[in-house]
């Protein structure tokens, strides 16, 4: 549970405060992964039959559709901005 | 254990005739891929209209023939009663509203030179998010609701970035940053709610409810972020106007109605059902994001020039009121909780016909460009109709607006009356100050629109002109004759 929670606090950091695109989206990654982590942990202590672990397989499955999803809309940034930093990709503005 | 699987067995082939609709839209969208890639090269628009015809199908067939079911689906996971069904008509009625705005809308010209045109696409991913949608009306469970949450996520970070150009695949790159994280906050909290209940059903989780554990509301509050991330409630709140602002017009009108009619129903059920309502710590969780999600959105709302970051904010000040309804579990607050929606699809919808046109015609979104236009000649009819839209989303009588605000503050009012709290008198007025706030932006639409002096001219597609001024026809009707929606 703490193990989880550090990893969960790690990855939010990291999604939070990283400049390049693909290193905020590992971030998300270890969040999930903290999730899983608790999943199984606790699913020993179920007692109908592992419930959590069926839950974690569904949330790697999740994780893989994101991160397809992502990397596709990455490469169209790449293609226009010429970088994944995302400080740099901020023409949005209030105007 | 044989015994036990033979039994979930037919437990699963028993509830299959409840699924219908859903088996229904996936044929649907399985049967769209397959004709777009056979009757390849050729005018696509047909199907469009394939698919509105489809989702009158199952329109007709959820009002008409879908039944109830005693006891929850599909091992305990589906729950299908009143509400799930009526919210999944609503759900359709959202989709046919957008095949409407993209049959119109399309450019005949293009679609016919190039070979890979979009209609396809189109559809096939709008058909994902309505059976997202579906599956979340009707979710009992962590892993259906999680599903059903990212069903209608993926597309939508696609939808955005569809035009192809910079700025809405700026837009869809921070939109999917946003939701991956609040989806994986999501999953960790519901890891959380597990680990405590050892279930993942919202019954199971009720039997904790009256716990006060700090990991226990913790919990809570982390599975409810990523639904009001789709809400656009205020901490989740900031990828809403840059979306809105780049995304395709008929993206961003989609996106502003059905995903939130799954969300918002999603966040009842789980209140409800695991009775965490009753938690006064929710619910001043939920008063504050609800206060701060009108505030932030109104305030911001004033100092805004676009038609589309003006709506923006204005869907995240809605979003407020919708959280604010969620508390009262009530009977009669469901039913105004189900009528707001209605109303504010109906108006959000004609609103963003109107500004697909305009924008169609001008080039820009600009609040200065639509001075004058309600004198042209081919406003005489749509131009009151979009007056009505913006004079229901501001909520005054005489349109739907006004019930659904009505029915919204009373169910706080006797939450006030119930509990004797004064922090719901407090929300009550805050509530109100904020429709008054709302009213100056509001109201600065028909100002330019019929501004004196100025003439302007605008050709509107008259199809699309047609369906504004049903649309705000229905918002007078709804005010005169609710018992067409509840």
């Amino acid at each position: 549970m703490l193990g989880s929670a550090f990893l969960f606090s790690i990855g939010l950091a990291i999604a939070l405060t990283k400049r390049s695109a693909i290193v905020a989206l590992m971030g998300v990654e270890l969040m999930l992964n903290a999730a899983n982590v608790n999943l199984v942990a606790f699913s020993h202590r179920d007692p109908s039959f592992g419930e959590g672990t069926a839950f974690s397989i569904f949330v790697i499955v999740i994780a893989a559709a994101e991160v397809c999803v992502a990397l596709a809309l990455i490469i169209r940034l790449f293609q226009h901005f010429r970088s994944v930093d995302l400080h740099k990709v901020n023409t949005l503005k209030e105007e | 254990m044989e015994q036990d699987l033979s039994s979930k067995l037919s437990n699963i082939v028993e509830s299959l005739p409840f699924l219908a609709s859903e088996v229904g839209i996936t044929a649907l969208l399985i049967g769209i891929i397959l004709t777009d890639l056979i009757f390849a090269r050729r005018n696509k628009k047909y199907l469009y209209a394939m698919v509105g015809i489809g989702l009158l199908g199952d329109i007709s067939y959820l009002t008409l023939l879908a039944e109830e079911s005693v006891s929850k689906l599909m091992l305990f996971t589906l729950v299908q009663d009143t509400w799930s069904i009526k919210l999944r008509i609503l759900a359709d009625v959202c989709t046919i509203l957008l095949t409407i705005h993209l049959y119109f809308n399309s450019d005949e010209e293009k679609s016919s030179k190039t070979k890979l045109s979009g209609e396809g696409e189109w559809m096939t991913m709008a058909l994902g998010i309505l059976i997202g949608a579906h599956v979340l009306t009707m979710a009992n469970d962590f892993i259906v609701a999680i599903l059903a949450l990212e069903l209608m996520s993926l597309p939508s970070y696609l939808l955005t970035a569809f035009k192809g150009d910079k700025r809405s695949v700026e837009a869809s790159i921070k939109y999917f940053l946003f939701g991956a994280v609040a989806t994986a906050i999501t999953i960790y909290g519901m890891s959380i709610l597990y680990g405590l209940t050892g279930t993942i059903d919202l019954q199971g989780i009720s039997l904790y409810s009256k716990s006060f554990s700090v990991l226990y509301i913790t919990g809570a509050i982390l599975v409810m972020m990523g639904f009001v991330f789709k809400l656009g409630g205020f901490p989740m709140h900031v990828w809403v106007p840059d979306v809105y602002q780049s995304a395709p017009i008929e993206a961003v009108a989609f996106f502003s109605t059905l995903p939130k009619v799954g969300a918002t129903v999603f966040l009842y059920r789980f209140l409800v059902e695991t009775q965490l309502i009753d938690n006064p710590y929710i619910s001043y969780f939920l008063l504050a994001t609800g206060v701060i999600s009108m505030f932030v959105g109104n305030l911001a709302a004033l100092f805004q020039n676009g038609l589309r970051r003006l709506m923006g904010y204005s869907t995240i000040a809605n979003a407020g009121l919708i959280i604010i309804a969620l508390l009262n579990k009530e009977e009669i607050a469901a039913n105004a909780l189900f009528y707001f929606l209605w109303v504010y699809v109906i108006a959000n919808y004609a609103m963003f016909y109107f500004i697909g046109e305009i924008e169609k015609e001008k080039g820009t979104d600009d609040l200065k460009q639509i001075e004058g236009l309600g004198w042209s000649n081919s406003a005489v009819l749509w131009g009151p109709a979009v007056i009505l839209a913006v004079v229901s989303l501001i909520g005054l009588p005489p349109l739907a607006g006004f019930t659904a605000k009505l029915l919204i503050f009373t169910s706080l009012w006797e939450l006030y009356n119930a509990n004797s709290d004064l922090i719901y008198i407090i929300v009550l007025f805050l509530g109100l100050l904020n429709t008054a706030i709302s009213l100056v932006y509001y109201l600065k639409i028909p100002f330019f629109l019929y501004k004196r002096n100025v003439k302007g001219q605008v050709q509107i597609n008259i199809a699309l002109s047609r369906f504004i001024i049903i649309l705000g026809v229905l918002l007078v009707l709804t005010f005169l004759v609710p018992s067409l929606i509840i």
